[in-house]
């Protein structure tokens, strides 16, 4: 009886793991679309802020290409909205995963519980 | 970074290391940490390189009669489209150049661990792991 004990909870233990590399990679994730946010929103702000003659340049590689002021500004507004739906969807993901550790964390508990069970019965 | 282990090595008390044995394990692990370095090196190569390309592509709607701000070092030069695209091709093959001796000297490196492997799973068989945990 406690072989399989121990053997479930070798497997829940591992399940526990993977779920832990999964959710940190997540965060990660999410803290990358943040400073892109942050970016994307100075560089909208920037751009509100020019006269309609101004001249707008793109760092592309080592190359700052000319651009048109009206096509950055929808580029921008473009991206910001890309991003926003994609932190959206981070953020949900992440939830999910916290609500999955969870129940793993408390089979982890019952398992680990009813072994120490066996062990004072035995 | 988290410890993404590779040679991990439980200690069992009949199994015995000779100082040879001991010493690969460490070379083994040597390797291990400077492919991984290499490896971060070369995802920032092929990054310039996707750059560099993605420029040449947006060059190719600009028109001629302006000049192009080209970043060298710190500082910007102008030059007309012509000599932009010649700078960018031969930034291109010089990236090119390093990404290539990234991946030989990776290859190289990797072989070698390739015969420790070999050598140390032959002497402790399962006692040693020696993978990478791939995510």
């Amino acid at each position: 009886m406690t072989e399989e004990i121990q053997k479930k909870l070798q497997k829940e233990f591992e399940l526990f793991n993977n779920l832990k590399k999964e959710y940190l990679k997540a965060v990660s994730q999410r803290q990358q679309l943040d400073s892109q946010m942050n970016e994307n929103k100075a560089v909208k702000e920037e751009l509100s802020l020019l006269k309609k003659d101004a001249e707008v340049y793109k760092l592309i590689g080592p190359v700052l290409v000319k651009q048109d002021l009206e096509e950055a500004r929808q580029n921008v507004a473009k991206r910001l909205e890309y991003i926003n739906k994609e932190m959206k969807r981070s953020d949900g993901h992440i939830s999910a995963l916290e609500n999955k550790q969870e129940a793993v964390h408390e089979n982890l508990n019952k398992l680990k519980s009813n072994l120490d069970n066996l062990k004072i019965t035995a | 970074m988290a410890n993404s282990g590779k040679g991990t090595f439980q200690p069992d008390s009949d199994v015995h290391i000779s100082l040879e044995d001991q010493q690969k394990i460490n070379k083994f692990a040597r390797l291990n940490a400077k492919v991984d370095d290499l490896k971060d090196e070369l995802k920032i190569k092929l990054n310039d390189m996707k750059n560099l390309e993605e420029a040449v592509e947006e060059l190719g709607l600009a028109d001629d009669s302006e000049k192009i701000p080209y970043l060298v070092g710190e500082v910007f030069l102008c030059q007309n489209l012509e000599d932009t695209l010649k700078s960018l091709e031969e930034n291109k093959v010089k990236k090119q150049n390093e990404i290539s001796q990234l991946e030989a000297k990776c290859e190289e490196l990797k072989s070698q661990m390739s015969e420790l492997k070999g050598h140390l799973y032959g002497k402790f068989g399962s006692h040693i792991n020696l993978e990478n945990e791939e995510d």
